[in-house]
Formats: C-alpha cells, structure tokens, sequence
C-alpha cells in the first residue's frame, strides 16, 4: 500500500519521537540507579572505614561530602540532565540509521528534507523528497527503531546495586554490632567520640516501651589495657524539658578473654522510671559521649466504658438494675446474675473476668473493642477485668471490684391476736392473726402445736402466698380448736412459724413467741359462771336501786309539772339530767341482757348446771331483752319533745307514760334479779346434790374395790383416792352451807330442809367415816375400810335423796304458790269488774246525777283503782321470783289503773260522755286481764313453769317405759300365737290394746298440752300417728309382726324425744343459722392400707387393660380383677383378726 | 387434651362400664340413673329434706354428662331393691336403727358396689356410726382429706366439704368408710347439706350456700358413678 508523503512523514516523525522518548526514560532510569550504586557504594565504604577505623569527624565529615558530590554530580549528568535534553527526531533518526545501516541515511534525510521541499534553490526536488519519503516509511514500516540502540548502562547498574546491597545485607548480619555504632556515626557525624582506647556500647538503644514502665540502661566500656575513662553519665532529654544528667552506677567488671588483647567490660547501669511520654536518651564519658537514643511510647489497652447490670433472683421481686456509670462494685443478693460490658481504648484481642474467689469467666466479644461476660454472686468476693489488645499487650494494672453478697434477712413473724396466753374460748374457735414480715417475700406460714404432757407436735400449713410471696402479710383466720383434742384442765403450746422465698441458700424461717391455751377444767368454768352470776346479782342490785332514785327523780319532775306546767330554764336542766340518768340505766339494762346471754352459754359448758338452770337463765334472758326495748328510749326522746315544743299537754302525757314504763322497768328488773337468785340458790342446791351423788357412787365403789383384797400397793393408791374424797365432802359441806344461805333469801322453808339434810350428815359423822376409811386403808385393813365407806355412801346417798327432795317439794310448791297467788288475783279482779259495772250502769242509766252521788261514784272509782295496785303488788310480791306470772301482766293492770283514774277524773268534773267512755274502757280492760290471766294459768297448770320440762321428762321417761313393756308383751304373744293366730289369747289382745289406746292418750294430751313445745317433743305427733296405726293393725291382725315393728318404732320416737329434751337439742339447736365459712386444716392423708387394695387393684387392671380384647373380655378381666382385690382384702382382713385374737390371748396371759 | 376432656371423657367411659353392671336402677319414671333414699328404723325421720334429692338429679342431668331420673326412690334396706341402685341416700335427725337383715343386706350392697350417703340433718351422728359399724366392723369411719377426689370430681373444694348450715358451730367434716380399699360411704356432718339441696324457701338459705350444697351433690353423685 501507498501513503500520501505528508502522511508518511507524520508517521515517521511519530515514530522516531516514541523512540525518542523511550530512550529518554531509559537513560534516566539508568541515571539513577547509577546513583543509587554511587550512593550505597560509598556508603559501604564509609561504613567499613568506621567501623574498623576511628575515623575523626572531620574525616569523616570530607569524605561523606565527597560522597555526596559524587551523587549530586551523578544525579546532575545521569538523571536531571537527560530528563531536561529535548528529542530531535533528527539526531534519533541518525541514531536509528545507526542500529540499522541498511537504511542509510534515508531517514535522517527524510526526516530534515521535508521541511526543504518547495526550497527550490537548494535543488530538492519536491518529487524527489516525497519519493525518498515514501520509500523510507515502507522500509521501516517491519522495523522495530527502537531496539536500534541497545541499553548498556541500564544493566550494568542494577548488576550494580545489587551486588552492593548484598554486600552491606551481608555485613549488617556479619558485623552488625560494629555496623550499627558506625552507622550511628555516619548518621551524626559531627557527634564526638569516647576516649581512644576506650568503646561505648549503650544498650538497649532505640527502644519502645509501654507507658508507664521503666527502662534500665547499661553502658558498658570496653576498657583496652590502660585506657583511661571516667564513670559514665546518662543524659535523659525529655521533650519540652531541660536534659537530666545523672552518673551511672557501677554494676560489674570482666575481662573480655576471647579477644585476647587484655580488654575489660566495664558494666553501668542507671533506670528511667515510668516513661510515659517519647524521649531520648544517651552516655557520656568524659571527652565523649555516645550516640543520641530514641525512645518511643506506647500505650497499652485501658478500660473507657464500664456497664454492670445486675439481674436479681426472681423470688426477691427486684427489678433489674444497672449500677452507676464506670462503677463496677456489685452489691446484690446471692444468686444476682451480673452482667459486666466493657469498652476498651483500642481493639482488643481478649478480655476475661477474674474472680478472688477463683473463677476466671472468658468474656464475649461484643465489637473490636468492646466484650461482655456474667457471673452470678454466691458471696462475698472481688473480681478483676483483664483485657488484651490485638498485639497481646494486656492492661497493665487490670481494674478491681468488690463483690458485696446482701444477706437474705430471716423473716419476722409474731401472733397479733391473741399475742398472750388466754383459756380456750367457749366456742373452740379462736381468732388467730399472724403478721409475717420478709425483705423479699413470705411463702408459707405453719401453725405448730402441742398438748402439754405430749412430745407429739403437730403443724398445719395455714397459708401459702405463691413461690415469689409477700412482703407482709397478715393472716387472719379462726383456729378450729376442736381438732387438737385439747381436753378440760388441758394446756396447750402453740407458735407461728413464716418461711420466706429464698430459692438459693434455701427457705429461711423464723418462729413467733409461743403461747399457752388453756382449757378450764369442768370445776374452773362453773367456778367462773358462778362468780359471774353474783358479779350480775351484784350489779343488778344498784341498778335497781338506780332506777329507784330515777323513779323519785321523775315523780317529783312530775309533780311539779301538774302544778306549774310552764318550764322554767332550771327545770329543764333538771329534767335533761334525769332522761340522762334513765338512758343510763337503759343502756345497762341492755348490757345486762347480753351479759346474762353470756352467762348462759358460760353455764351451758359446764357439765355441772342442770338443764333447768339453764333453761332459766334462757327466761332471765329473754325478759331483760324485754326490758331493754327502745320504748323508754322512744318515751325519753318524747319528753324532749315536749320540752322542746313547750307542749304542756304532751309533756303531761309523756311524763305519765314514763311513769307506768319506770314502774314496769322496776318490776322487771327486781323480778330479775329475784329469779336469778332463785336460780341461783337452786343450782346451788342442785349442784351440791349431784356431787353428793356422785361422791356416794364413788364411796360405793371404793367400798367394793376395798372388799376385794387389794394388794398393799392398791391399798395405798386406793388410800390417797379416799382422802381426797374425804376433803372433796369437806368442800361440799361448805358448799352446802353457802348454798342454804343463798337459800334463804329465797325459800326459808328450802333452807331448813337442806339444813336438816346437812345436820344429819354431820350427827352421822361421814366425815369420820371417809377418813378413818383412808386411815384404814393406808393401815392395809381394806376390809376395815370398806365398812366404813360403805357406811359413808349411805350416808350421802341420803343426803342426796334429801337434797333432791328439796330440789322437787320446791318446784311443787312454788308453782303451788304462783297458782294460789293468781287465782286470788283474778278472784280480786272479778270482784273489781262487778264494781265497775255497777258505775257503768250508774253512769249510763242516770246521766244526771246530784254532785253527792257523783261524789261518792268518784270515791268508788278511786278506790277501785286503788285496789287495783293493791292486787298488782301482791301479785308481784308472790310471783316475782317465778315465770308462771308473766311480767307483762303487771303492766297491763297499771294501765288499767291508769284508765279508772282518768274515769275518775271524767266523772269528777261531771263531763258524762267522757266519764262513760273512761269507766266503758276501764271495765273492757278488767275483763281482758281476768281473760289473760285464766288463760295463763289453765296453761301454766299443764305445762307451763319452770319445772314442767321436769315433768314432761318424766311422763315421758314412764310412757318409754311402759311401751317397752307392751312391746315385750306383744313380741311374747305374736310368738304364742304362731302364724295361724290362736283366738285364745284374745283377752291378752285386748288388754295390750287398752294399754297402747292409754299410752296415744297420754301422748295426744302431751302434744296437745305442751302445743309450744311441740318441738321439744321431736316428733311427738308423729308417735301418736304410729300409735294409731298400730291399733288399727293389732284391731285387725292381732299381734302381727308389722305391729310388733310399729311397737319398736314408737318406743323409738318415745325415747328420741326424751333425748333430745335432755339435750335441749330441739329447742335450741335445730335453730339453725346459715352456715359460716370456716377455714381449717386438711386432715391427714389416708393410710396407705386403706387405699392399698384399689390402687393395686387400678394398676394391675389398666396393665391388662393395655392389651386390645374384645369389649366383652375386658368386662371380664375387669370383674376378675375386682374380685380379686376383694379376695387379697378378705385375706388381709382374716389376718389381721387372727392377729388380733393372738394379742387378746397374750394379754390374757 | 385439657384436663377437663380428659375428665369428660373418663366420666363417659367408666359409667359405660360401670352402669350395665347395676342392671336395673333407674328410677321409676325410667330415664336414667337415680339415687334411693334409704328408709331406715329407728325414727330418724328418714324422709326429712323431700325436696333435696330432686334439686340434686337435676342439678346432675343438666350439669354432668351423667343421665339421671328426676325423681329419686326410696328403699327399705332389707329389700333387694336395694341392689338397683347404685347411689342411696341417708338423712335425719334423730335415731337410726338397722335390723340383723339391714346390716346383712347392706353388706352386700357395699360389697358389690354399692354407694351411700348419709347425710346428717342434726342429731343422727351417733346413731350412725353405731349402726355403721355393724354393717362395716373392720372400716371405722375416717375423714377425708381435702384433696380426695369426692372433693374435686365436678367442681373443685379445695377446703373439704362447704358450710351450709349452722347447728352446733364448728366446721364441716367429711368422713368416708372404705371397702376393698373403695370408698363406699360418704358421711357429710356438721354441715347439712341436705338443707341446702332443698328449694331455698324452705330454709331461707342464700342463692350461694344453695349452690355451695348442689355443687357438693354432684360431686358425690359423679364420684359414686365414676368409682
């Protein structure tokens, strides 16, 4: 292919300026590295002339200057200086022809002619230049100019340097001790040197240490034989500072042997302490000084940022919490888990948690310079934090902590209620509260206790407040004593113990004070009702005598109101003052009923109150909660209200009311206070009988046991026995003697009965007798002494029967009495009303009557009415000391009175139609008491009173009797008669049907007499029904064995209803009430030999029953293995009476 | 599967099981299952709470799975109708008698799975232990504790049996008598829960003692018929 000449020109002209400029490169890269050689080259030499010769400074210094001309020539011509020459392509092209002769010159004509074409003159054709160009880009076109000219120097100088750089590697390895000192004076040449014949060796010279440490620098001298040399001084320059120099101690001293020239190495030591900062260092000698040593600092790893956060055990309820910044001391409860995050001042390499107590916990990397790790408190302890940086350059003084384990405190538990000793209450129930306090929660409060004498203690857990608990707690609930078996005379230790939530070491617990309940003995909780009993007689006593001033209070009040009905200040003050006085002995009155209430149920513990005292004390009760009404308080809140309306009228009335309420609060209360007396000297009464029974039987019984020939050691058991019974019949005596007393206040004729009953035990000499026994019997004369206490029950056995003669002649004539007192009443009422209707009639009949008539019907009225109280107070004189007489009675004849004082009143001032009304209202009212009171007393003569329950249990107790002996009769004759019957015994049908149509009677009369006791008589009516069924059925089948079963089942409900009066279960227990929450104990598990059988029964089938058999088949199995288990029972249970039949025979023997 | 289901599930099961085994028991109006009351000598009145055993079948027909007759019977304990039912009932207050034949009969009721309740209505406690103990010599009565199933087999008693009525203060106890290592008398005293089965009117008892004493009868209706 042909170019254009212009183009080949370029072409060629591009070309030999790439060459040039490779060229160019290529000398200056040989440029350099010839310096470089001339660099090391030198330096070489110098370091060799040092090292071996002590070359002076000055030398030193000229030849380390012409060195350095050498380079700086070197770097002019070979570097600067072909890097400043600019490309000819003329001179290159030349350069090129010269590499390749087989051009010729036709490129460097080429390349200079072309800018001559068209320069005619100088005879070039244009043709001729162009042709010459053409020919010469073909002819170069396969050629490559720039290899035309081989780089020589190039090779050569890095042939060069290398052998130069090895030789100095070489004699670095080789002579490094003598390179290094020598280059340190190449490197400060200026630098003056020891002493000749003595060298300076400083170690460690440069150096790098980590802040804070020291360094310790040792020159040593090498001495030649009789060099001279002073001691050395370290110079420490530090930066900013003026240098210190401070003399170098001698450490040591040796001859260096191997040189053999009778050198010596003098040692010196000095240390630069916490080097935290760059400084630098040196020796000097006299005359000299060695070279200048750097020394650099580094850091090493540091604690920035600290993070501790402590996880509490869960049962303290703590929120987790971090502890305050960079603070790592740990003050946690045991079982805390501590989570400890660091962030360190450059990456680290590891990081760990040394504890004191020996633990070392590798941390986890949270970042390049941040970790983490835990560890949980078990105590008291410290830990320490380590860390590494990525060098391996640990924290020099790694940061301590303490660990501080917080005690778990025992939790604090007391009884709240009742907090001291106490008698077990009346209802065995006791009210219990316990107040538990923990730092971090109680789980569980037990009850633990013991019955004195017993080293059996028994704990029931109370309550349970969940695994984390409560703080504090109180627990209130009511002690079930009944499940103790705390017995009469018993004494019982209880105390609280509180557990607190402590999962880690374990609960801690702690105890309460312990306490001591005691359950009166049968004897103390009488002694107590006793002495509440004369407490209340006491008491009620004053306030009778209290309601008595009242009274006279309010009647003078009264009296001057008839006469001035206008009140003045002061007489209002007075009439506050005596409403005050009476709310006072209402409320009183109120706390006396609820007194007497307790005193019932007191009495009803005892075994000692007869069933009629109590039912008595019932009564007392009943009335003052009749008395303690709100009508005295509704009549005093009336008579303010008068006052306060300055109603004269109303006032008038209010105050006339109050009187007849004062005059029944008075009745009242002294009839109170009389029957309690009375029942009081009759529990005396009966209480002292039951003892002197009791102390018959057991004279009885000692008298037996002594006939029998006990051995000495019974006899002297039996002796102790006899005294004590001898001192219980002194106490009775006594007894006997306070009960006459009480007796005599109440029914003289009583107390001379059992006076009589006493002298005649004393004229008998029992006590004698009761002694001279025991004397006998300590004596081991036991015949001796069964004589005498046989004698001694008789004796009391006769007191007895005399004391409870007593105890029913007074029942007798006290109803006697209440019945005589009545009927006299109402013969007196009768007599009253037929006078009041005579004025009736008067009054009715002759409206207009002279004032001499009116007069006397006045006086007539009046008198009446006078009569009337006279009946009230004889009435309540006799009967105030009985039930038979209700105490309302005495009310109602007062507002009689009242009424025919008002018709007096009427008749006096001649008002007719009021006088009629008044004198009408007055006899209507006569009547109505007379009705009231026959009523009452045809009542009270059956079955009213105090001892009709008496009487009931002993109709009863006869009709049990006598149906038993019907019962066996008929029984007898069913039997004779064989199942044919046998008409013969038809006479003894008959009788035995009488006897049973006399037996309903008697229970119909019972049902129908004691109509408000039904109850009491259980289901009494249903008795009469059965009665009456068996009548029918013995009508019609004789003695049948359905009325032999229907005999049984009277007799039955004949002696269900004699219990249950005994019991007083019907009158006052079947009155049930809602039933209350009560909180008790689980009671003990079951015995494993109860359950044993079933529950190997229940394995053993669902084994079997494991494996696939048809529906019917596992009925079977099923059945076969119940069977079976009833089979191992019945086996067991043989066993077990074999057993028990061998005990009986050993204990026979 | 819930504890519940599971319990449903075994309730189903065992009465399948158990019920073909009593043969006849049901009641006179002849749907289902129904519990006798035993009529028992002595004069204890043992029809006392008429309306308390009809509250508890259906309380346990329209709260249990269990299929029970409205109406209870009643059974002499000599009579061998006795053996139709396997749940009787026993309540009073006053005596309870057993003749030779009754504690023989009863026996056998016990013995072949037989279930009583004897509930004391006031004042037959003594009477029925004694006359227990002829008829169970070797199983003297013993409180149950309080996680016995009979306390959790409907509804949960976590403290024993509940107080429905008051007579002689104190709690409530149940006790039981176990043959062949099976509880086949269940005593309940000092609680009367009897009076609370019955319509409320007739005791005045508060809507909540009313259920407390259902809920207690179901439990036992379901644990007899599941044990």
């Amino acid at each position: 292919m042909t170019r254009a000449p212009e183009q080949g020109h370029s072409e060629l002209l591009r070309r030999i300026a790439a060459v040039g400029r490779q060229w160019k490169t290529r000398a200056v890269i040989a440029g350099v590295l010839h310096m470089l050689v001339l660099v090391l080259a030198g330096s070489l030499l110098l370091l060799l002339l040092e090292s071996f010769l002590t070359v002076p400074p000055l030398v030193r210094m000229i030849l380390m200057l012409t060195l350095l001309g050498v380079v700086v020539h070197a770097l002019i011509t070979r570097v600067v200086t072909p890097l400043a020459r600019r490309i000819d392509p003329v001179a290159i092209a030349a350069r090129i022809e010269r590499g390749y002769p087989e051009l010729g010159e036709s490129l460097e004509s080429a390349t200079e002619l072309w800018e001559k074409r068209g320069a005619g003159r100088h005879g070039y054709s244009v043709d001729l230049i162009n042709g010459l160009i053409v020919r010469t880009v073909e002819e170069v076109a396969g050629l490559d100019l720039g290899s035309a000219e081989r780089p020589r120097g190039l090779r050569r100088a890095g042939i060069a340097l290398v052998v130069i750089a090895a030789l100095i590697a070489l004699g670095v390895f080789a002579m490094g001790s003598r390179f290094g000192p020598a280059f340190e004076r190449l490197r400060r040449p200026l630098d003056r040197e020891a002493r000749p014949g003595v060298v300076l060796i400083v170690y460690p010279g440069d150096v790098t240490l980590v802040a804070g440490d020291d360094l310790d620098v040792e020159a040593q001298l090498v001495l030649m034989p009789g060099a001279e040399y002073t001691a050395p001084a370290l110079t420490v320059d530090r930066s900013g500072e003026v240098p210190v120099t401070r003399p170098m101690q001698e450490a040591e001293r040796t001859r260096v042997e191997d040189e053999g020239n009778g050198a010596e190495v003098a040692s010196h030591l000095a240390t630069i302490h916490d080097i935290r900062a760059p400084l630098t260092y040196s020796v000097a000698l006299a005359g000299g000084s060695s070279l200048s040593f750097d020394v650099a600092v580094i850091d090493p790893p540091f604690i920035t940022g600290l993070d501790v956060e402590l996880a509490f055990p869960s049962y303290s309820g703590l929120v987790p919490r971090r502890s305050a910044e960079n603070g790592g001391d740990v003050t946690a409860l045991p079982g805390t888990s501590v989570t400890v995050t660091l962030s360190a001042s450059k990456p680290l390499g590891s990081a760990r948690l040394e504890l004191v107590s020996g633990a070392d916990i590798e941390m986890e990397r949270l970042g390049p310079d941040s970790f983490r790790g835990r560890f949980v408190v078990s105590g008291d302890d410290a830990y320490s934090i380590h860390v590494t940086d990525t060098d391996g350059l640990a924290n020099a003084t790694p940061p301590t902590y303490t660990i501080a384990a917080i005690r778990d405190e025992r939790p604090l538990v007391r009884i709240v209620e009742p907090g001291e000793d106490r008698d077990v209450p009346r209802e065995m129930m006791l009210p219990l509260a316990i107040s538990g306090i923990d730092d971090y929660g109680v789980t569980r409060i037990d009850l633990h206790y013991s019955l004195e004498g017993s080293a059996e203690e028994t704990v029931s857990t109370l309550e349970r407040y969940g695994s984390r608990g409560e703080r504090e707690v109180v627990l209130e609930t009511v002690w079930d004593l009944s499940e103790t078996g705390l017995l009469p005379g018993v004494m019982l230790v209880y105390y609280a113990e509180v557990f607190d939530s402590d999962r880690v070491n374990g609960p801690k617990s702690s105890r309460s004070e312990s306490y001591l309940l005691r359950f009166p003995s049968m004897a103390e909780l009488y002694s107590d009702a006793v002495g509440e009993q004369d407490e209340i007689l006491d008491d009620l006593d004053e306030l009778i005598e209290e309601q008595e001033d009242v009274r006279e209070e309010f009647d003078e009040i009264e009296e001057e109101v008839r006469g001035d009905p206008e009140l003045d200040w002061q007489d209002e003050e007075r009439v506050e003052q005596a409403l005050e006085r009476q709310e006072e002995v209402a409320d009183q009155v109120a706390d006396m009923a609820e007194r007497m209430a307790d005193l019932g149920d007191q009495m009803s513990e005892t075994d000692r109150v007869t069933l009629e005292t109590l039912e008595k004390v019932d009564q007392i009760t009943e009335l003052l909660d009749e008395v303690a009404t709100d009508e005295m308080r509704r009549l005093l809140e009336q008579i303010r209200e008068a006052m306060r309306e300055v109603s004269p009228e109303q006032m008038s009335s209010a105050m006339e009311q109050m009187t007849f309420t004062q005059d029944d609060y008075l009745r009242r209360l002294e009839q109170t206070l009389n029957l309690l007396q009375r029942a009081k000297a009759e529990q005396s009464l009966a209480d002292v009988a039951d003892r002197a029974e009791d102390l018959a039987e057991r004279q009885e019984q000692m008298a037996r046991e002594s006939s029998e020939s006990p051995d000495p050691q019974q006899c002297e058991q039996m002796a102790g026995e006899q005294q004590q019974m001898a001192a219980e019949l002194e106490q009775l005596k006594r007894d006997l003697e306070k009960a006459i007393s009480e007796m005599q206040d109440v029914d003289p004729e009583a107390a001379a009965e059992m006076q009589q009953a006493l002298d005649q035990l004393e004229q008998a000499d029992t006590s004698e007798k009761m002694q001279d026994a025991a004397q006998k019997l300590g004596e081991m004369k036991p015949q001796e002494a069964s004589a005498q206490c046989e004698s001694a029950s008789s004796d009391l056995k006769s007191l007895f029967t005399k004391l409870s003669s007593c105890q029913g002649s007074m029942a007798c004539s006290l109803q006697a009495r209440d019945r005589e007192a009545t009927l006299r009443a109402i013969d007196e009422l009768l007599a009253i009303s037929t006078e009041q209707e005579e004025i009736l009639d008067v009054v009715i009949e002759r409206p207009g009557l002279a004032r001499a008539e009116v007069v006397v019907l006045v006086a007539k009225q009046t008198d009446l009415a006078e009569s009337l109280a006279h009946v009230a107070e004889r009435l309540f004189r006799v009967g105030n000391d009985s039930f038979e007489i209700d105490a309302s009675t005495y009310r109602k004849i007062a507002m009689v009175r009242g009424e025919m004082i008002r018709a007096a009143q009427h008749l006096a001032a001649e008002s007719a139609r009021a006088a009629e009304v008044t004198v009408s209202s007055a006899l209507g009212r006569v009547n109505g008491l007379i009705v009231e009171l026959l009523t009452s007393n045809q009542s009270s003569s059956s079955s009213g009173g105090a001892g009709a329950l008496q009487q009931l249990m002993q109709q009863l107790t006869q009709m049990a009797e006598q149906q038993a002996q019907l019962n066996q009769m008929t029984e007898s004759l069913r039997q004779q008669m064989g199942e044919q019957g046998d008409m013969s015994h038809q006479e003894q049908l008959a009788r035995m049907r009488a006897e049973q149509e006399r037996l309903m009677e008697q229970a119909q009369r019972l049902a129908e007499e004691f109509g408000n006791r039904s109850e009491v008589l259980g289901r009494l009516d249903d008795t009469v029904d059965e009665m009456e069924g068996t009548l029918a059925e013995m009508e019609e089948h004789g003695a049948s064995q359905e009325a032999v079963d229907r005999q049984k089942r009277i007799l039955s409900r004949l002696l269900d209803a004699q219990r249950s009066l005994r019991r007083r279960d019907y009158t006052r227990e079947r009155r049930s009430s809602v039933g209350e929450a009560y909180r008790r104990t689980s009671p003990d598990a079951l015995a494993d030999e109860i359950t044993q059988a079933r529950r190997e029964l229940r394995e053993d089938l669902l084994r079997a029953m494991q494996r696939e058999y048809p529906a019917e088949y596992r009925e079977l199995i099923r059945a076969y293995f119940e069977s079976l288990a009833r089979d191992v029972e019945g086996e067991a249970s043989g066993d077990g009476a074999t057993e028990g039949n061998g005990v009986g025979e050993g204990g026979g023997e | 599967m819930t504890r519940w289901m599971t319990g449903v599930l075994a309730l189903v099961v065992t009465i399948a099981v158990v019920l073909p085994a009593f043969g006849d028991r049901v009641s006179e109006d002849g749907r289902g299952v129904t519990i006798a009351q035993l009529k028992y000598r002595g004069g204890g009145d043992w029809y006392a709470n008429p309306t308390a055993l009809p509250n508890l079948l259906d309380a346990v027909a329209e709260r249990t799975e269990v299929a029970v007759a409205r109406r209870p019977a009643s059974v002499a304990p000599d009579q061998e109708e006795l053996f139709t039912y396997p749940i009787i009932h026993m309540t009073g207050h006053g005596r309870v008698q057993l003749a030779p034949e009754d504690i023989a009969n009863l026996r056998e009721y016990f013995e072949r799975g037989g279930f009583l309740w004897a509930d004391d209505n006031y004042g037959m406690d003594a009477s029925f232990r004694a006359e227990l103990s002829k008829v169970l010599p070797e199983s003297p009565l013993v409180e149950l504790p309080f996680d016995h199933e009979i306390y959790s087999s409907f509804y949960e008693f976590r403290d024993g049996l509940p107080k429905i009525h008051e007579h002689d203060g104190g709690p409530p106890h149940g006790y039981g008598a176990f043959l062949n290592g099976e509880l086949v008398v269940f005593y309940s005293f000092n609680t009367d829960i009897g009076d609370g089965l019955e319509d409320a009117e007739v005791h005045d008892d508060p809507p909540e003692k009313h259920e407390a004493a259902l809920r207690m009868g179901v439990n036992i209706v379901v644990y007899a018929l599941t044990h």
